[in-house]
């Protein structure tokens, strides 16, 4: 399966995106069945590029967003971050995330530069999920690939 | 109207041949193959209403009434292909085709009965709505195609209401809409017709109202089928030029930036916009959007804490939205030319808006402003905010 036939799979089930990024978080934790927690990048983190970090544990899912990414950069933030979770990427800088505890943490990913083939995967899930919503005008077209196929087809 | 009929005949032919090229210069699925066959029967059936066109095949055939025989029959085999693609579209392969056969042999079967009807009651002019000599034929042969045109009214209403509330952008919603009111036209048609023609069969003249409501209906159907593929078509080709010149716009911002981290760029820049699909241009300029923003904040890190207010404070008296981009070209010219990160507090990153649409109208704004502007901004925030933090 190339990288694009896997991301084109994970998004086939996603929830409807209609409201806000918190909403749409909230439903796939739902969907899951299984808790989402969005919250600040930790003080101790913040540093010049890092942005997103998605932190799994045993029970929980934990998102952190840095507090000064806002808008739709904020939007395509957690949406990366989401997109590691469900494209089931696998840990690669735990050493770095000192304030939670190694034992727990079974995955960790910090959105920085895309040089790496994870990361790639991720940014173009929220790519493919965000750059057709405009404005309030979001629905479930938007990333389910039959009704973005209908409306390119019926010039949507 | 007769030159109405011929241009819409016309402009239902462009259609077809569009497809087509598009279909032999790419690698077309089912829903492109049901869709295209669709318009090909469209543009016949226009073609064939067309009355010297009808009136020349049943001289040739010395079979009055075939032409439009030929014409309900298509229609018929049409909406059961648009429904096809439709199902294409909306379910998996296996699922799709399940219903292919019994939908195909019912459609078969009007077809058939409508050509019995005609053989069987040979109705002697080329208007198949004259009394015919065999009354109880012409009522078989109008039964078949006027139920067909209920049922199918029913159907593509709830088809097009349903993709009207499922889908996407609103112009897609409008033409949906405009599909629905076509499907409605048909069945004011169907209702009007059946009086006219039970009043035909039982000898007497239909209501002299009733030529003028089935000139509206199929008026509004003519219309319905214009808009509903040409009102995308037309607003999806404007939004598509918009933000290709977008996407023109912000290329050198773009390109300026990238030299602080190429690998925050997931793709290269589009060598040329105005090859790239719809679904491509609106990818890239998204992209481009995110990528600069993330650029932003790598500039943040070189820039004191009172850099954005002191930009704020420079384009004072500049109306909005041009305040913005002024000031965040500032920002940015400003961070390109600072030396090194600062180390402590970083500066803010100007704010984007609220939504995509806001983001790219704001950084579209930002890459037009002059390069002037923005270095006489830029340089004043410098020498400001650096003197504020000493």
């Amino acid at each position: 399966m190339t990288t694009s036939d896997q991301v084109t799979a994970a998004l086939i089930d996603l929830p409807p995106l209609a409201g806000t990024i918190e909403e749409f978080v909230e439903a796939v934790a739902a969907q899951r069945d299984r808790p989402i927690v969005l919250t600040d990048l930790p003080p101790a983190t913040r540093t010049g590029s890092l942005c997103g970090m998605w932190v799994p544990t045993q029970t929980t899912d934990h998102i952190f967003v840095a507090p000064n990414v806002t808008g739709p950069h904020r939007d395509h933030v957690v949406m990366h971050e989401l997109g590691h979770m469900l494209l089931d990427h696998r840990l690669g800088l735990l050493s770095s995330f000192t304030a939670v505890s190694p034992e727990l943490v079974l995955r960790m990913l910090a959105r920085t530069t895309y040089s790496d083939p994870q990361e790639r995967e991720a940014e173009q899930f929220a790519s493919l999920v965000l750059a057709r919503t405009h404005g309030t005008d979001r629905g479930s077209w938007a990333h389910d690939p039959r009704l973005r196929r209908a409306a390119t087809i019926f010039g949507g | 109207m007769a030159a109405v009929v011929w241009l819409a005949a016309l402009f239902r032919w462009r259609m077809p041949g569009q497809s087509l090229r598009k279909r032999v210069f790419t690698d077309a699925g089912p829903t492109d193959a049901h869709n295209l066959r669709c318009l090909w029967i469209t543009a016949l059936v226009a073609t064939l209403y067309i009355r010297p066109v009808s009136e020349s095949i049943d001289a040739v055939t010395h079979l009055p009434g075939l032409a439009a025989t030929i014409m309900f029959s298509l229609l018929i085999i049409g909406s059961a292909e648009l429904l096809m693609a439709l199902r294409a579209i909306t379910l998996p392969p296996d699922q799709a085709r399940t219903e292919s056969w019994r939908r195909g042999t019912a459609t078969m079967a009007v077809v058939v009965g409508l050509f019995l009807a005609l053989l069987a009651g040979q109705p002697g002019h080329s208007d198949v709505s004259q009394r015919w000599d065999r009354p109880g034929w012409m009522a078989a042969y109008w039964a078949f195609w006027l139920g067909w045109c209920v049922a199918a009214s029913g159907r593509a209403t709830s088809v097009a209401l349903r993709f009207a509330r499922g889908i996407g952008p609103s112009r897609l919603r409008t033409s949906m809409s405009f599909l629905a009111l076509g499907a409605t036209a048909l069945g004011l048609y169907a209702l009007v017709k059946s009086a006219a023609i039970a009043a035909v069969v039982r000898g007497s003249d239909p209501h002299p109202v009733v030529p003028w409501l089935i000139l509206v209906a199929v008026t509004v159907m003519a219309i319905s089928a214009v808009f509903t593929s040409s009102w995308t078509v037309a607003g999806q080709r404007l939004e598509h030029s918009r933000r290709a010149a977008k996407l023109r716009k912000i290329q050198p911002l773009w390109a300026t930036l990238s030299g602080l981290d190429a690998g925050i760029a997931l793709h290269p820049f589009p060598a040329d916009v105005t090859h790239l699909t719809v679904e491509q241009g609106c990818e890239a300029l998204y992209r481009a959007c995110i990528e600069i923003r993330d650029w932003m904040r790598l500039l943040s890190q070189r820039l004191p804490p009172s850099a954005w207010d002191e930009a704020l404070a420079l384009t004072d008296g500049i109306p909005e939205p041009q305040r913005g981009w002024v000031a965040t070209a500032g920002w940015i010219h400003a961070g390109l030319h600072s030396p090194a990160e600062v180390g402590g507090p970083a500066s803010a990153v100007p704010p984007i808006g609220r939504d995509v649409d806001e983001m790219e109208r704001l950084l579209t704004g930002v890459a037009q402003v002059p390069p002037g502007q923005a270095r006489r901004i830029g340089e004043e925030i410098v020498s400001r905010a650096w003197e504020t933090t000493r």
